[in-house]
């Protein structure tokens, strides 16, 4: 073969794997937080806590991480099958609120107020609210054991 | 004494709650918002934990979402709006502080849909704008949903659409906020 073909021949090889990825990337879905396993396993108080310090740590630590809390399910929340589940103590208003994904609503559905559970999801931020409580709110969420 | 003490109470308790009925809320409310500009291509997301705060006796109304918990279909749009767009690690948050102009127009006690006018500031991207909109209030069984759509220019708030994707987004934003609010006191 000569040099010019195998030089040729390289170069679509690298056109097609640099269009593959591409292609792939552009079109890449969020996982499912069921077959990731969470960087941080934390309980709803202790996570609520590291928040409420306002600790510049937690923020990195835990904001757009796989986060598995456990706790106590004090709140459940359906709006026409989107499932929001809250978990924490009863004493105050403060809870990890975890927006459920919708393709494990089944599973969101089974849970009760007063289960102990560990839920799974992406750490999205803390709002503070004196008023209404202060959250850890988490997205895509999934139970991961009950 | 004792009667007294507990008549004195409950009175408390009643007027405490009285007061707090004047207050809805919601934490798990939806903003869905849409810059699609070429048919192709969708650019649009939800957050589903909206936090919403109405009070009844004045019309003031605050929104506060975390900039992180809008859900693209795609993931690298997703990182793109949070990286290249609203910086989401540097402006966490957006917020809307506003009132209801015709809020006595609004029967709080008797079921019905009620036509909204809502003006406020929306805050993104460490930018505060000017917002006036529309929407719908609905009462039914001591619950209120709430309903607005209306357009905001990314260019107010700073954040620019690199030349490369100008054909596939849209400097107008479109967006629509679903908020269904309990009374603050259960």
């Amino acid at each position: 073969m000569s040099k010019k073909k195998i030089i040729l021949i390289s170069v679509l090889i690298v056109v097609a794997v640099a269009g593959l990825y591409g292609y792939r990337e552009f079109n890449r879905k969020n996982p499912d937080l069921a077959t990731i396993e969470a960087t941080e396993q934390i309980h709803s108080d202790a996570l609520i806590q590291a928040f409420k310090t306002g600790d510049k740590n937690t923020a990195t630590r835990y904001i757009g991480k796989v986060v598995a809390v456990s706790g106590t399910v004090k709140e459940i929340i359906n709006e026409d099958g989107v499932y929001t589940i809250a978990i924490g103590n009863d004493t105050n208003m403060d809870a990890v609120r975890c927006s459920m994904d919708s393709l494990h609503s089944k599973e969101a559905a089974t849970l009760s107020k007063g289960l102990s559970v560990t839920l799974k999801g992406v750490c999205t931020g803390f709002n503070a609210d004196e008023l209404l409580g202060s959250d850890v709110v988490m997205n895509r969420c999934v139970v991961e054991k009950k | 004494m004792k009667k007294l003490l507990l008549s004195a109470t409950l009175l408390l308790f009643t007027a405490a709650g009285i007061f707090a009925q004047d207050k809805f809320f919601t934490k798990s409310g939806k903003i869905f918002f849409k810059c699609t500009k070429s048919s192709i291509e969708k650019i649009e997301a939800t957050n589903k934990s909206t936090t919403c705060v109405l009070d009844t006796k004045t019309g003031n109304m605050q929104f506060a979402v975390l900039m992180k918990g809008f859900e693209f279909e795609r993931a690298l749009m997703q990182e793109h709006f949070n990286e290249n767009y609203v910086e989401s690690e540097k402006f966490p948050r957006g917020e809307f502080k506003g009132q209801i102009t015709n809020n006595k127009e609004v029967n709080y006690s008797k079921d019905g849909s009620y036509p909204l006018k809502v003006k406020g500031s929306l805050t993104m991207h460490g930018v505060t704008k000017d917002v006036e909109t529309t929407g719908t209030l609905t009462v039914k069984q001591g619950k209120l949903s709430t309903n607005a759509v209306f357009n905001i220019q990314l260019s107010d708030y700073n954040i620019s659409i690199p030349s490369v994707v100008s054909d596939k987004i849209s400097n107008t934003v479109n967006i629509s906020v679903d908020c269904l609010l309990e009374p603050l006191a259960k």
